[in-house]
């Protein structure tokens, strides 16, 4: 049941992440006046497919707690690229590009996206550090 | 808070009123001194049956059903389990890991990886994994939530 929950959350997440890349794209376009970017009837749905294939990527990062930080390195690196895969793959069989530059600017938007959703969770773990040392500073026992 | 004492002339009118706005760990943990309630727990070393203090308490921690208690340069071993120490302890006992109840005013500092995972460094030294899905209740045991 939690592990399902987990997928449901990521699957989730990463459809957000899309339609946010997409989105943006969309932005872009329309205000240097190509207009381009059209979609399909199925493009939509395309997302939420990739969403929960790329979230299955995330039972590799389940039971961290007892890893080495090099195991946990090459998790995070195992993770980032059946992500991509997941991502490219989709790419490829919904059309998401047409070229080589559109299947570049996927990359590219999909290791942003990556690298953010790691440096949002290190900062908020930061702040949280730092708010339970200043809890424990009130509470710690004297030896 | 504020913390008021009032010199009273004889033991039958001693008494403490807390006033708060919510009844949160601090003000529990707070209680349970005023009300004598620090306890003891049973715990066997040597095949000797002893009473350790809550105080003493660093971390407990079951491996294969058994539930092995630390202080802070000695191992117990105890009957109870970890979720029924959980209840037992209270306070600043909190759960850390699947199988490991942490004392958290023994905790020198904690440290975060990339990850979200955290350490914790006891004040003996020693360190402790703190899993991610348990910061949130640790978070609430120091009422920062």
């Amino acid at each position: 049941m939690k592990t399902l929950k987990l997928i449901l959350f990521q699957g989730v997440c990463i459809s957000f992440g899309i339609l946010v890349l997409v989105g943006t794209g969309g932005v872009i376009d329309h205000f240097l006046g190509e207009n381009t970017i059209t979609f399909d009837w199925y493009q939509p749905m395309s997302f939420v497919f990739c969403g929960f294939l790329g979230a299955l990527a995330t039972l590799v990062l389940t039971n961290l707690d007892k890893l080495t930080i090099k195991q946990l390195i090459v998790r995070v690196v195992f993770h980032c690229l059946m992500l991509y895969a997941a991502v490219s793959f989709c790419g490829y069989i919904f059309k998401w590009y047409s070229n080589l530059y559109g299947f570049i600017g996927v990359s590219l938007g999909f290791f942003v996206i990556y690298g953010f959703v790691w440096f949002a969770t290190g900062y908020f773990t930061k702040m949280d550090e730092k708010e339970i040392n200043e809890a424990l500073n009130d509470i710690r026992d004297l030896e | 808070m504020r913390v008021d004492f009032e010199q009273v002339a004889d033991a039958s009118q001693e008494c403490a009123l807390i006033k708060a706005t919510e009844m949160t760990e601090s003000v529990k943990s707070a209680m349970d001194i005023l009300m004598g309630n620090n306890g003891c727990l049973p715990v066997v070393k040597g095949g000797s049956n002893i009473l350790l203090n809550k105080t003493r308490i660093y971390y407990i921690e079951s491996v294969d059903k058994k539930t092995f208690v630390y202080s802070k340069d000695e191992c117990f071993e105890c009957k109870y389990r970890l979720y029924e120490l959980e209840e037992m302890l209270g306070g600043y006992f909190a759960r850390c890991a699947k199988a490991s109840i942490i004392n958290l005013r023994k905790i020198q500092s904690i440290a975060s990886d990339f990850s979200g995972r955290m350490e914790a460094e006891l004040l003996n030294g020693e360190k402790l994994i703190i899993a991610r899905s348990y910061v949130k209740e640790i978070k609430r045991r120091l009422d920062l939530t």
